[in-house]
């Protein structure tokens, strides 16, 4: 149907802006922005993109091991970019903003200005890898609806007030603060360190649907317990390596649950938490042997 | 309502429903005879009738298909054009040829059948049921997009986007102007200068 050579069937022809930018914006921005060269009618199509995805230097995101090495922010082609891209794309209302930047620490005020750029076209969702502070306008923006962050938020910020958030995906568990600051949070993923356990934890979070927690294996088996104090919770998950118990005080809302241990033996932390949550209508567990660290033993009940 | 049976409707209605009822002694076996749907429908009006509703749809070049309302209302548009009462003879679909409506009523039937993906199984096959659904030429594929778009149906236009993403994603320039028969019409000098203006974007 096509004929070679000729723009005829050109995807910006046959397709209306509003998919060609959509399109565009189902990956990274680095490879939208290379379509900028294709031809003279592709150059600024690249503008209405709705997700900004920017992965520096490219490819896996940052972990705690990170060291810092000697980038001259100033003076940087990806600085350049993420500047520019910030400046010209045409959409008021960014659906995402992603900014992996693993082995290199961005200065703060960088970060600040990128974030807050983000903020200014009213972010509905932002997704931070990055060993620097984050700025406290990302925690009083009133478009936020999903947050994932590679760190924990910290206690000395001074106001959280999200009132659009609904995921919440950090390291450790949420202050109070936090908790009073996201009056609509449905879903909570929550990567649990040392310092997390160091006292009782209590979930009091009512309007909590879904609840992740992954436990890390370097933590050592501790006293204390985490207590879910959310009535309306639907699915619950558990990974790693059970360092407290889980004691959940009211199960009655509970759907679905996923359990994955990665520790040498089941221990009776999760036999007691199998015993509350046996009652859902769906349940999936997985077992890692801790030495071939592969599952082993993967059943899906109904 | 016994006029507008016919053995189409007695067949799916076995196929579909027959699980669904308990079974007890007095329940319908397979093969029903018309007086026996009638006494069924009379004792369980809104279960049956709404069920077994089916829906005309006519594509542009004036070929009718005949789909169960479930696998209709996939689109949105043609759920609200039902909702409004406009869904009385048959729905046109101007915007859509029979070649694409026909692909387009494939992929609605089998999200329909496929009971919400909690196992494994059922999300894999319709996995590589999608991945194989899009393995067409661009041209149709481009329409695919244009139809579920104009029909609303969220899933099939992420599917059909998401393919023609990955079809960029990652691609080098030449490539990409390769698979969509763009002609470079920059000349060297422009095309230098939108590289650097986006340097970041080439390394």
């Amino acid at each position: 149907m096509s004929s070679i050579g000729e723009n005829v069937d050109d995807l910006l022809n046959r397709l209306p802006e509003e998919i060609v930018s959509h399109i565009l914006s189902l990956m990274p921005t680095k490879y939208a922005v290379r379509t900028s060269v294709l031809s003279k009618k592709w150059r600024y199509v690249w503008m209405s993109v709705t997700n900004l995805d920017f992965a520096y230097p490219g490819g896996r995101p940052f972990n705690q091991f990170t060291f810092t090495k000697l980038v001259d922010w100033d003076d940087n082609n990806f600085t350049r970019f993420v500047d520019r891209v910030l400046k010209f794309c045409k959409t008021s209302h960014v659906k995402l903003f992603r900014l992996h930047i693993s082995r290199y620490q961005v200065p703060k005020s960088r970060l600040s200005n990128w974030i807050n750029n983000a903020i200014k076209l009213n972010v509905c969702e932002v997704d931070i890898c990055a060993s620097t502070r984050l700025p406290s306008s990302l925690f009083t923006c009133k478009t936020l609806a999903k947050l994932r962050l590679n760190q924990s938020v910290r206690e000395s910020l001074s106001s959280i007030y999200l009132p659009c958030l609904k995921s919440l995906d950090i390291v450790g568990f949420p202050n109070s603060k936090l908790i009073h600051g996201c009056p609509m949070l449905e879903s909570l993923s929550s990567k649990v360190s040392r310092c997390d356990l160091k006292k009782d934890y209590i979930f009091n979070i009512p309007t909590l649907k879904r609840l992740e927690l992954t436990f890390a294996s370097t933590i050592n088996f501790v006293n204390h317990k985490v207590v879910l104090r959310v009535p309306n919770l639907e699915f619950l998950s558990v990974v790693g390596v059970l360092s407290s118990s889980i004691v959940v005080e009211d199960v009655s809302s509970l759907v679905g649950a996923s359990i994955a241990c990665h520790e040498p033996t089941v221990n009776q932390r999760w036999v007691e938490l199998l015993k509350i949550i046996r009652r859902v209508q769906h349940l999936s567990i997985q077992y890692v042997s801790f030495f071939f660290e592969r599952p082993t033993n993967s059943i899906l009940l109904k | 309502m016994l006029k507008n049976l016919n053995s189409k409707h007695i067949q799916r209605f076995s196929y579909k429903y027959l699980p669904q009822f308990p079974i007890s002694p007095n329940s319908p076996k397979l093969g029903f005879s018309r007086s026996q749907i009638a006494n069924y429908r009379s004792n369980f009006p809104t279960t049956i009738m709404s069920s077994s509703k089916t829906i005309v749809l006519r594509s542009s070049d004036g070929e009718t298909f005949e789909v169960d309302e479930a696998v209709a209302v996939e689109s949105q548009t043609i759920k609200h054009m039902i909702e409004d009462g406009c869904a009385d003879t048959s729905i046109p679909l101007p915007n859509v040829t029979s070649k694409i409506l026909s692909k387009v009523i494939e992929y609605c039937k089998k999200h329909v059948e496929t009971p919400n993906a909690d196992e494994k199984v059922a999300e894999e096959d319709l996995k590589s049921f999608d991945a194989d659904f899009v393995k067409v030429d661009q041209s149709t594929l481009f329409d695919l997009i244009l139809a579920a778009n104009y029909l609303n149906i969220k899933s099939l236009l992420d599917l059909t986007c998401q393919t023609v993403a990955d079809m960029i994603k990652g691609k080098t320039p030449e490539e990409i102007r390769k698979t969509f028969n763009i002609k470079n019409d920059f000349t060297p000098e422009e095309e230098e200068e939108v590289r650097r203006e986006n340097a970041w974007a080439f390394e």
